[in-house]
């Protein structure tokens, strides 16, 4: 019986041994396209950049490593909207990304689009490999608040009519069940005299804050499905309150305006975006999972978005009521 | 056909009146605490016939000569008992017996009755004692699903999570049913260990396949746990400690019967922390578990009342708004009413409520809202009436209410609602042919009359189990059967670890899925302490349901119809000389999946896997085990290159500053395999008595040589990530 534990053991220890394991298989020749449409508020005309790239492969398993730049110069890009044609043009330039890596892009401007508003791409390689997409760019959007402010924006409202939120709807292009993504921003502008000059500032403010240990903990806007936000007055008190933080001199802050921007990704964007930044809960582990593309011939996004932004004045008792002037 | 059935009734009518017999029946029980003692055997000498108890301790040998006869009634851990009984003719002869249990000696463990039930058609069950949970070493706590992965064909993902697939099914192909109720969620901690805690175990039932009538709702397996009565002499209490979890229980007489009462609370989940990539999480659970059984011989003669509960609670719950909280819940509550009629019939009526409700608040933190609520109502009945001629005849129902409610927002940001409910309504009846010494016959069949969602038809499900006992210690046994499933976790095969499992009704827009299975092996006595069985199978599974990975729009369906098959083999030995025992088990397995036309092994699909349990008594109330476990290379999806991919510092994305991160580009789905897997665990613990307290203290040393057993590679960064290295425990148990 000992000789069967010792074989045993034996085995145990020989199979114990630590293997050589490559967690990589074939590499396999692939291509990368990322085109975005930025259809600004003006819509006169509309920017499209694109970038092409290839799939690569590194010594090991970390992909900073790589020795070459994965660039795909000399690719025809054409635009479609209808029967237009819009050529791209290749412009090479020194990149300033972490990373350093896609140095050339290609530019092309269409007219606005609307009211027809799909557009289609076509990128013919130099080795005869074509990629394509298409998209449907957002159109602007239309805002609704909870609250008008005629003689500029105040938190001193009678809130019990008006409730302790400012709540901003809105409705666009899209359809029913398109869900696009929205990211919404406010921002208190102001500046700084400090002798002759100005120094500017903005301070982004939250949609409420918490108590955490007995501090104010600000929780900001992520982005969101729902056709509305809310922020509550507190927090524009809050976001008030931290321009000039500590400073006795607050005299010497001017409060410029308040910024409200809603970014609107188009459908394929939004589907992008959330393959990449999806996130279940902090325990869930999940494996190989692949980012969205809408490029046939290979993969990557053909996506655009659209900016609309609202410029507030600031209630001039309300600013003086926190030590600033009103520009 | 009809030629067929008269000869049946002929033959069976002929059989029962040639011969002056007589029948006995009655129930085995523990002498100390008048526990049911399941599977303990029955033996009459001179006719050399015998039967084995079943869960309920009950058992029943018909067409015994009448006169007097030797009755030898034994079981592992207790001394035989043998006992001269006057069989009557056309008379049924009540011998209730009450064994005395002998010290435990690890070389009893596996001596138990197959050789004294030859014809029984049972193949892949597989049949657990709860001696056997209390030996095997313990990773945190000890565990029934660390059993359950002992057998071969039974294959799990990783050391961190105890959910089990059973020959290539997925996990919620399985049933845990307690006490005949179903757990909808039986881990705790995120799926690292059972929420039953093992104290209350009387017996573990384990069908891999090849299950009869009775039970149906899952393709893969059932793990039916018995659950213990109660000690009816006497009141006897006890707590246990773990680096983990604390626990009480109590169990004693009330008047004509006896209850059992045992709950465990975490309160130290520091030692979770080598399980999960969040490290402070404040993880806490509870689970409680009760059973009072009622015999009354003046009120209802021959029958016995159970009532039973359990409850089990996960949570998370940081104090911080802006992380996100969790909490998983089941409820069980459940009666039973078994009675013995005075002819050879036996009823068995089982109602139950089975509650689970899950839910991920998600707070101020960016986790997605998800919830999940279901109800589980069944009302079961069962009859077997046994011939003279010892052939056996079932039939029952079992009438299920079930709703599911679910709220979801997935990874895309999409919504989804399901809030669906349905009756079922199954009958069943099978036939054991037990009538031959040689060859044994179970035909059965299930009929769904009524469907819990709406696009099953009336389905029937056929089973077949057939045994052959060429000499005495040889049984050849084959079985088929046809499997449908209508209720299912939406598991995503990417998510390795899963806070959120719920279970839904299957949706109207795809096909409920159906499993066949084919299977045939063979058991034998090599000697007369050294069993070995071999079995293989094939299953064919039709309309697998696996999430739409194309699911990017609120149109989008879901989930999508997959198929999917497994074949292989299994070998079990069991050796228990003298002073130790060794169980050796090996399964060859292919499983795959077929989803959008391509064909990939799932995670589960373990192509070799090994066990070795080895467990000796020193003596004195010394005993060490030792278990090593080899699984050759989990499926893995390889990292085919890389790419750079946009990427927005910046909202709203500025075309001038849009920027690129390199990520890895993945290869086909699960086309690699990961190096081979091993680990050895050991424990070794010491019994002893200080004046009426019986002790027990003990240590636990998971991967004792530390292998780097790779669970899975980094999505982001391509890094591996390993299991649970080198991790000692202890534990001690008081008992009064």
């Amino acid at each position: 019986m000992r000789i069967f534990l010792y074989i045993l053991l034996l085995s145990i220890l020989l199979i114990s041994c630590e293997e050589n394991f490559s967690p990589k298989t074939e590499f396999k020749e692939k291509y990368v396209l990322y085109c975005l449409v930025n259809a600004d508020a003006t819509w006169i005309q509309i920017q499209a950049f694109a970038w092409i790239a290839n799939i690569y492969d590194v010594e090991g398993i970390d992909p900073n490593k790589k020795t070459i730049k994965p660039n795909i110069r000399g690719a025809k890009l054409t635009l479609f909207k209808k029967n237009f044609q819009y050529p791209f043009y290749e412009y090479s330039e020194v990149h300033t990304s972490q990373y350093d890596t896609l140095k050339n892009y290609f530019i092309t401007n269409i007219s606005n689009p609307s009211p027809d508003r799909d557009i289609s791409i076509k990128a013919a390689l130099t080795n005869g490999v074509v990629l394509s997409g298409k998209t449907s760019i957002p159109m602007n959007l239309n805002l609704e608040f909870s609250y008008t402010f005629a003689s500029g924006f105040t938190t001193n409202i009678n809130k019990f009519h008006h409730g302790y939120s400012w709540i901003i709807d809105w409705s666009g292009s899209f359809g029913e069940h398109d869900e696009h993504l929205f990211f919404t921003k406010i921002f208190i502008n102001y500046y700084k005299q400090v002798g002759t000059d100005k120094i500017y500032g903005s301070v982004e403010v939250p949609i409420k804050i918490i108590q955490k240990n007995g501090q104010d903990i600000p929780v900001y806007p992520t982005y969101t499905y729902t056709h509305s936000i809310s922020f509550d007055y507190d927090a524009f008190d809050w976001a008030m309150k931290q321009i000039a933080g500590n400073d006795p001199n607050k005299a010497d802050y001017n409060i410029i305006n308040l910024i409200l921007s809603i970014d609107e990704f188009d459908l394929n964007l939004s589907k992008f975006y959330s393959s990449v930044n999806g996130y279940l809960d902090q325990f869930s582990i999940r494996i190989d999972e692949r980012t969205y593309s809408n490029i046939n011939g290979g993969i990557g996004i053909f996506g655009s978005y659209t900016s609309t932004m609202i410029d507030f004045e600031i209630n001039k008792a309300y600013v003086e009521s926190f030590g600033y002037k009103r520009y | 056909m009809s030629k067929f059935i008269y000869f049946l009734i002929i033959y069976t009518l002929s059989v029962e009146l040639c011969f002056s017999t007589g029948s006995l029946r009655g129930f085995v029980t523990d002498s100390t605490n008048g526990e049911a003692i399941v599977y303990a055997n029955v033996y009459i000498e001179s006719t050399q016939q015998g039967v084995a108890t079943d869960t309920r301790g009950y058992y029943f040998i018909p067409s015994i000569p009448s006169g007097t006869q030797l009755v030898i009634v034994s079981c592992v851990g207790y001394k035989t008992k043998k006992n001269d009984i006057a069989i009557q003719n056309n008379k049924i002869t009540e011998l209730n017996v009450e064994l005395i249990p002998t010290t435990f000696q690890i070389d009893d463990l596996y001596i138990y009755g197959q050789k004294s039930a030859e014809n029984e058609t049972n193949l892949g069950l597989e049949k657990i004692y709860a001696r056997e949970i209390e030996i095997l070493p313990t990773g945190i706590e000890s565990d029934i699903f660390r059993v359950i992965q002992t057998s071969p064909g039974v294959s799990t993902t990783g050391d961190i999570t105890s959910k089990y697939y059973v020959r290539g099914g997925g996990s919620d192909q399985n049933v845990v049913l307690l006490n005949g109720a179903p757990i909808y969620y039986p881990y705790h901690a995120l799926g690292t260990m059972s929420v039953v805690d093992p104290e209350i175990i009387n017996m573990l039932e384990f069908f891999k396949g090849g299950f009869t009538s009775q039970y149906g709702g899952r393709l893969s397996s059932i793990l039916n746990i018995v659950t213990k009565d109660g000690n009816k002499n006497k009141f006897q209490g006890g707590a246990q400690a773990s680096f983990l979890s604390g626990k009480l229980f109590l169990q004693g007489p009330i008047p004509n019967g006896s209850f059992f009462v045992t709950g465990r609370k975490s309160y130290f989940a520091d030692v979770l922390k080598k399980y999960f990539n969040n490290k402070d999480a404040p993880f806490d659970f509870y689970d409680v578990t009760f059973k009072v059984s009622y015999s009354n011989q003046a009120i209802d003669k021959d029958s016995k009342f159970i009532v039973h509960g359990f409850a089990s609670g996960d949570f998370v719950d940081y104090e911080d708004e802006l992380k996100e909280n969790y909490s998983i819940r089941n409820q069980i509550i459940g009666m039973t009413w078994d009675k013995v009629w005075s002819s050879p019939l036996f009823s068995h009526f089982e109602l139950s409520y089975s509650g689970f409700q899950a839910e991920v608040i998600p707070n101020l933190s960016n986790s997605k809202p998800r919830s999940n609520q279901i109800v589980d109502i069944t009302l079961k009945s069962d009859f077997a009436y046994v011939y003279d001629n010892k052939d056996e005849f079932g039939i029952g129902m079992e009438n299920k209410y079930f709703g599911s409610k679910l709220n979801v927002l997935n990874l895309y940001g999409q919504r989804m609602n399901y809030d669906e409910w349905g009756w079922d309504l199954t009958i069943y009846s099978n036939y054991k042919f037990l009538r031959w010494e040689k060859i044994g016959f179970d035909i059965g069949v299930r009929a769904k009359l009524l469907a819990i969602s709406k696009k099953r038809p009336f389905l029937l499900e056929p089973r077949f189990n057939f045994t052959y006992h060429p000499t005495a210690l040889v049984s050849l046994k084959a079985s088929v059967g046809r499997y449908s499933q209508e209720v299912l976790t939406l598991t995503d095969e990417n998510e390795l670890i899963s806070i959120f499992e719920p279970w839904i009704i299957i949706p109207d827009y795809i096909e409920a899925p159906e499993a066949t299975q084919f299977s045939a092996g063979l058991e034998m006595y090599i000697t007369e302490n050294m069993t070995f069985e071999i079995e293989g199978y094939y299953k064919l599974i039709d309309n697998l349901i696996d999430i739409n990975r194309k699911k990017f729009s609120a149109k989008d369906n879901d989930y999508v119809n997959a198929d999917g098959h497994s074949y292989g083999a299994e070998i079990l030995l069991k050796f228990q000389p003298r002073d130790f025992f060794i169980k050796l088990s090996y399964a060859l397995g292919w499983a795959y999946k077929v989803n959008g036309g391509k064909e990939y092994y799932p995670r589960y699909d373990v192509r070799h896997s090994a066990n070795i349990l080895f467990g000796i008594n020193f003596g004195n109330g010394w005993q060490g085990n030792l278990m090593w476990t080899f699984n050759s290379g989990m499926p893995f999806t390889p990292i085919a290159g890389f790419y750079d991919r946009l990427d927005f510092p910046t909202l709203p994305p500025s075309l001038y500053s849009t920027n690129f991160i390199p990520v890895i580009f993945w290869g086909d789905k699960n086309s690699a395999r990961l190096p081979v897997y091993h680990r050895l665990d050991i424990s070794a613990s010491k019994e002893f008595e200080i004046f009426i307290t019986d002790i027990t203290i003990g240590v636990n040393i998971i991967n004792v040589y530390n292998k780097k057993n790779i669970f899975y590679f980094d999505r982001d960064t391509g890094e591996e990530v390993y299991m649970l290295p080198f991790f000692p425990s202890a534990f001690v148990k008081v008992e009064l």
